[in-house]
């Protein structure tokens, strides 16, 4: 989110004076000042330095415009002035004018006319809902670590559907559930509901949810295996990974949008179990364009990855289990300097092989890669480039040795005056097929196509 | 039977501020409350709510809310609606384009939205990410309505497990498509005139059932219903998708690159034409797998495939069908008749 205020470092400097003064003024006011809210009470955000008298104190909501308020930067511990800003932003702050203190506690004031009571924390009313609510537990929008807390709720409370209201929840370490059917839990999100890395997060951490971690366990034979992740989203905060299906089987992650992470998702190979045959639907990723970064990192096999949208990775996704199913995945590539175009791929597939329907890796310069021994099926996909340069690699298919894989009606989007090849091989040879593909066939700078065609080329004009 | 309050999951549950069931108005109540809790959940118990204008959100992920109706929650255009928008206009209260900001998957789960007739249920004005699930949405002229996109275009609207009934008049429509990159699951949809109406490119369908039911108010103009009217040049995939007893099943314009693989076209009652695909030019897109299954009293008046103009690069492999009269398929016949 913007920064809308302008902070200006010179009028920080000026500020401290100011504020001196103002304060100097309020505690003569007040007669004998006001106390600066004590740590236990409330934390100080920023201080209000000036407003315009235009502010339209006493209207029906009470509004402050963003352009009427200036805050000091200088006096904001870190993190709080986007949350400062961003509250009277959404309009959670009145009547704010000059010398005032914005505290946490002001930015919890919301301006419906009904005043909700504060709830007692209650763990028996918790338990009677039927779900666990957190906020039972722990006060949502804390702004400080809750992952101990969390993880308590976990794992006090087996076989049960953990809910978390819409809020902010920041964590240092991981949350970790249990992959045993009789501790299992679910944890369920509503949309706004917010676990964000917290400042001090560490990437040796691993992933800021390992769903199945604990008790590793390996069964669909008991109830309680098919325990999900739904809803919500998970921010790394430009520095954790997000979220992974570390053990179990049946495992369903919906519903989730995960931002800011190094790297998106991963569902991860163990040795008591190859396959994972977890389900993966509706799930956004953005990365933030790290070097090296994955979108979606599959070592297991046997698991449906379904209506994704993945951005701002260098790969998008890569597939080193076999018998996994992508549909309908769109991986979107955004130009950044922290990696080179020409190294980003779509779809990298290490396996043995995996099945791949209508997926659409967008601006890539290679559309899907595989090994030599990779034999995948490719149905109906689709590899476009939003921005075509003179010169620029437009690969739609590379193999690094043989081609052994199926490609039908896969549609390449090339332009004439780039790089542009339908596919590549690392080696000659191959039981691959390449099935009534489409794309301009004047655009492409390699027949290699042909040794594998099958049918025609459609739309070749 | 245990009680859970909406309220205990952080909601805003929107009867702690108007009464449902009143028979009146709540449209500007409901517009404040959207208004005052960016960033959360609305919550909407069982009952009636009577609308007299769109409710809007912001695309703004910082002002976003997302709607979330209880099972029997019903949203309903009132008697004297006059406005041509949707009860609900998701992203409509303030363009936006980003997916880096939390919140910018929110959405409408759950409930019923009811146009009595006159309305249009739901629309994507704005934003990226939106998601539409498990929605009813009844009595409407326009079921769903993605809108230009706003990421040029690009919409990313996810729509799934949503059901319409449309309101049996001229020109009614279940899903009006004109932004791109959207994704389309498992739907159902009835008594409109066209099922889907695709006016730009970069679509994903994928088990749709649209099905025609004779209503007076299209007495006359079955020549004209179609289940999938797509009038894009390129890049939409039908995946088993069911044209039920349209007179045009799937319908393309001139030269238009899309793929067909595995849908189906029926009629339950001989009518006048059976036509699984309509071309309005030449015939360029890939049908694969396709079945289409006549009436068996249409005699000779269905088609395979009809185009307006010969030629085309397109192909049609292992069509799957009996009875067929026309024979314009075998032109672009690959493999064989199944």
């Amino acid at each position: 989110m913007k920064n809308r205020f302008s902070i200006n470092k010179l009028f920080r400097t000026v500020v401290c004076t100011v504020l001196a003064v103002v304060m100097l003024a309020l505690c003569a006011c007040n007669g004998g000042g006001e106390e600066q809210p004590s740590e236990q009470e409330s934390t100080l955000l920023v201080r209000v330095v000036k407003a315009k008298t235009d502010v339209a104190a006493g209207s029906s909501f009470g509004i402050v415009s963003l352009e009427t308020v200036e805050v000091d930067a200088a006096s904001a511990p870190e993190g709080y002035l986007s949350k400062a800003t961003d509250a009277i932003g959404r309009k959670l702050l009145v009547d704010v004018k000059a010398g005032d203190i914005i505290t946490d506690s002001m930015l919890e004031k919301k301006t419906t006319s009904k005043e909700e009571p504060e709830e007692e924390l209650d763990a028996e009313t918790a338990k009677a809902k039927g779900y666990v609510v957190v906020t039972d537990y722990i006060r949502i929008n804390a702004r400080k670590d809750v992952s101990a807390e969390l993880q308590k709720i976990i794992d006090e409370n087996p076989n049960t559907t953990i809910y978390f209201p819409d809020g902010e929840y920041l964590i240092s370490k991981p949350l970790i559930t249990s992959s045993d059917p009789a501790k299992a839990v679910s944890l369920r999100l509503s949309t706004f509901a917010i676990i964000k890395a917290a400042s001090d997060w560490d990437d040796a951490n691993g992933y800021m949810i390992q769903l199945g971690a604990k008790d590793k366990t390996f069964t669909v034979d008991e109830v309680g295996s098919n325990y999900y992740m739904e809803g919500g989203c998970i921010d790394g905060s430009n520095k954790a990974r997000g979220v992974e299906v570390a053990g179990g089987l049946e495992t369903s992650v919906r519903y989730v949008s995960i931002k800011f992470v190094t790297q998106g998702l991963h569902i991860a190979l163990n040795d008591e179990s190859p396959s994972s045959y977890a389900d993966i639907e509706t799930v956004n990723i953005v990365g933030c364009n790290l070097p090296d970064s994955v979108g979606v990192l599959v070592d297991s096999d046997g698991n449906t990855f379904t209506n994704m949208r993945v951005a701002s990775f260098q790969v998008a996704t890569k597939a080193n289990g076999k018998n996994n199913i992508f549909r309908n995945l769109h991986m979107l590539f955004i130009y950044t300097s922290n990696y080179d175009y020409s190294d980003s791929i779509g779809f990298w597939d290490t396996s043995e092989g995996n099945t791949y329907d209508i997926c659409y890796p967008d601006n890539f310069a290679i559309g899907f890669r595989t090994s030599g021994h990779t034999m995948s099926v490719y149905n109906n996909c689709y590899a476009y480039w939003y921005k075509k340069e003179e010169g620029q690699k437009q690969y739609g298919f590379a193999s690094d040795g043989k081609f052994n894989s199926v490609l039908k009606n896969y549609r390449v989007d090339l332009e004439t005056q780039t790089d542009g090849r339908f596919m590549i091989v690392g080696e000659e040879g191959g039981n691959g097929i390449v099935e009534y593909p489409a794309f301009p066939v004047g655009a492409c700078d390699d027949d290699t196509y042909k040794d594998y065609l099958v049918g025609k080329v459609v739309w070749g004009g | 039977m245990k009680d859970i309050n909406a309220n205990a999951f952080g909601y805003v549950v929107v009867t702690d501020y108007v009464e449902a069931n009143t028979g009146k108005d709540v449209s500007d109540e409901l517009q404040k409350i959207i208004n005052e809790n960016p960033h959360r959940t609305i919550y909407f118990p069982d009952g009636e709510y009577i609308l007299s204008k769109p409710i809007c959100t912001s695309a703004n992920p910082v002002n976003a809310v997302s709607l979330e109706l209880s099972k029997f929650a019903t949203l309903k255009a009132s008697k004297d609606w006059t406005e041509k928008e949707a009860i609900v206009r998701l992203g409509a209260a303030e363009p936006f384009n980003t997916i880096t900001v939390n919140g910018s998957n929110y959405g409408i789960i759950g409930g019923i939205i009811d146009g009595s007739g006159v309305a249009n249920g739901v629309s994507v004005d704005s934003g990226r990410e939106t998601l539409i699930r498990e929605v009813s949405i009844k009595n409407t002229q326009i079921g769903i309505h993605i809108k230009h996109g706003a990421n040029s275009n690009s919409s990313d609207a996810d729509i799934m497990n949503v059901n319409i009934v449309g309101n049996g008049q001229p020109e009614s429509i279940g899903v009006l498509i004109e932004g791109c990159d959207n994704t389309f699951t498992n739907m159902r949809i009835a008594h409109i005139e066209i099922g889907f109406k695709i006016l730009a490119p970069s679509q994903f369908l994928k088990n749709l059932h649209p099905l025609y039911t004779y209503d007076a108010g299209l007495a006359g103009r079955y020549a004209e219903s179609c289940a999938f009217w797509d009038d894009t040049n390129h890049e939409v995939w039908y995946n088993n998708c069911y044209s039920d007893q349209f007179s045009t099943g799937f319908r393309m314009k001139d030269g238009a690159r899309l793929t067909y693989a595995d849908c189906f076209c029926y009629w339950y009652k001989a009518d006048g034409l059976e036509r699984g695909f309509k071309v309005d030019g030449k015939f360029n897109s890939i049908i694969r797998d396709c079945r289409v299954h006549f009436n068996r009293n249409s005699n000779d008046n269905n088609a395979y495939i009809t185009v307006a103009e010969e030629g085309g690069h397109g192909f049609i492999e292992n069509p799957i069908t009996e009875r067929v009269t026309d024979e314009t398929y075998k032109q672009y016949l690959v493999g064989r008749v199944i």
